[in-house]
């Protein structure tokens, strides 16, 4: 149980010194982060070993859309581990994913999650008791963590446009990626960010389809815009003619004041007289 | 060629991350209108409206109440049918990263404002 007196977090005034904090106690706990989108971190003796938000794929989202595991594999996984304590040593254990690449895995999801989750402001967190997670890394410190988040945000910086702007915007195909061999000659791994560009996908939502980091899916969709294959999707807003019942724009002409027309009378060779003297003959 | 009720749709996209597609339907399976770029909209409204007609019998069978949506968890990603009214459904097609909160937080709003929409269709 968590002692109240000695509760952390409660006077930390942003998420690195909270970290900080749990650090410096050396505490196991996870932190469940609110806002749009939150997050949940989780540490253990003060290191931070795996960071969980809809905004990045974690290593379960990394491990299936990808193909690495296939589902069998996975819910065979799950199965030995009830607890979902020891998911990680299952994984190596049953030989379905090798220790290092499992440990690469854990831990560029780690530093995925905490860069997306660099680009909003959490409105708030909670300190709990730690929760199972698949993990497999030794655990980052908290400088590490920010360290690393300010490495990935300069290293998009250069484009126009805030990189959290970047990551929100729907992306499209330029028109030269029509264009025949224009495609071709580009790798493999930029051929599937493209396939994926469809003008709805946010680079978050190519990420996930893709199972690959927000932050790779980002460099790569730098790269194809610097080579004009993609834009940035308009917002499309057209609007739909009312059906309302019409108003007119200007006002309608007052119709004439009712005066009868001049007419001729026999006898009479001009017109009814208007009270001008000089026409009378 | 954008209208109210489609501006829903797209708007539940812009505010939850994870949501891919969606569908609005009548309760018998037929497309009023949809968000989607892979989903065969008229395909989706069909298998939805069936769901859910079982998913009350369910409700019904388990003595559970009301039944206020259907959601088929996969192995990468989530379809979840909500009743909006008696007379309509909404599919929704997200990934496995879909924020759960943020869903929870905005479809009530967005089915209600639908409901809005859709009672103008009946004369009351």
């Amino acid at each position: 149980m968590i002692d109240e007196s000695t509760e952390p977090g409660t006077g930390s005034r942003n998420i690195p010194a909270l970290l900080a904090e749990l650090r410096s106690r050396k505490q196991s706990r996870t932190v469940r982060l609110t806002g749009s989108p939150g997050g949940t971190l989780h540490l253990r003796d003060g290191l931070v070993v795996a960071m969980e938000t809809p905004a990045a794929p974690n290593v379960e989202s990394l491990l299936l859309k990808s193909g690495r595991i296939t589902e069998e594999a996975w819910s065979a996984v799950c199965a030995a581990d009830t607890t979902h304590d020891r998911l990680a040593e299952e994984l190596v254990a049953q030989e379905l994913v090798g220790g290092g690449e499992l440990e690469i895995i854990s831990l560029s999801a780690l530093f995925d999650a905490a860069f997306a989750l660099s680009l909003s402001r959490p409105d708030g967190w909670e300190v709990t008791d730690p929760v199972p997670v698949l993990y497999r890394n030794p655990g980052i410190t908290p400088e590490r963590l920010v360290a690393e988040i300010s490495r990935r945000t300069e290293l998009l910086a250069d484009r126009p446009g805030s990189v959290a702007e970047f990551a929100r915007t729907r992306m499209q195909l330029a028109a030269p990626a029509q264009l025949p061999g224009a495609v071709g000659a580009l790798p493999a791994r930029l051929q599937d960010v493209l396939t994926n560009t469809d003008g709805r996908r946010t680079p978050r939502d190519i990420a996930f389809a893709l199972g690959r980091g927000l932050f790779a899916v980002m460099l790569d969709l730098r790269r194809l815009l610097a080579l004009g294959l993609v834009q940035s999707s308009a917002p499309v807003a057209p609007q739909r003619p009312s059906t309302a019942t019409r108003t007119p724009s200007a006002p309608v002409p007052a119709p004439p004041a009712a005066v009868p027309l001049p007419r001729r009378l026999p006898g009479r060779n001009t017109p009814a007289p208007t009270g001008t003297p000089s026409e009378t003959p | 060629m954008s209208d109210p009720v489609n501006d829903l749709l797209v708007s539940l996209r812009d505010k939850v991350m994870g949501v891919n597609e969606s569908v609005l339907a009548t309760s018998d399976g037929l497309v009023v209108t949809s968000d989607v770029s892979k989903t065969h909209a008229e395909s989706m409204a069909a298998v939805a409206a069936a769901t859910l007609s079982l998913g009350n019998r369910l409700a019904d069978q388990g003595s559970t109440g009301t039944l206020r949506e259907i959601s088929a968890q996969c192995s990468t990603g989530h379809v979840i049918v909500t009743a909006v009214g008696n007379r309509a459904l909404l599919a929704v097609v997200a990934d496995d990263g879909l924020d759960q909160a943020a869903f929870r937080r905005e479809i009530p709003a967005t089915v209600t404002e639908l409901r809005r929409h859709l009672d103008k269709d009946v004369a009351s």
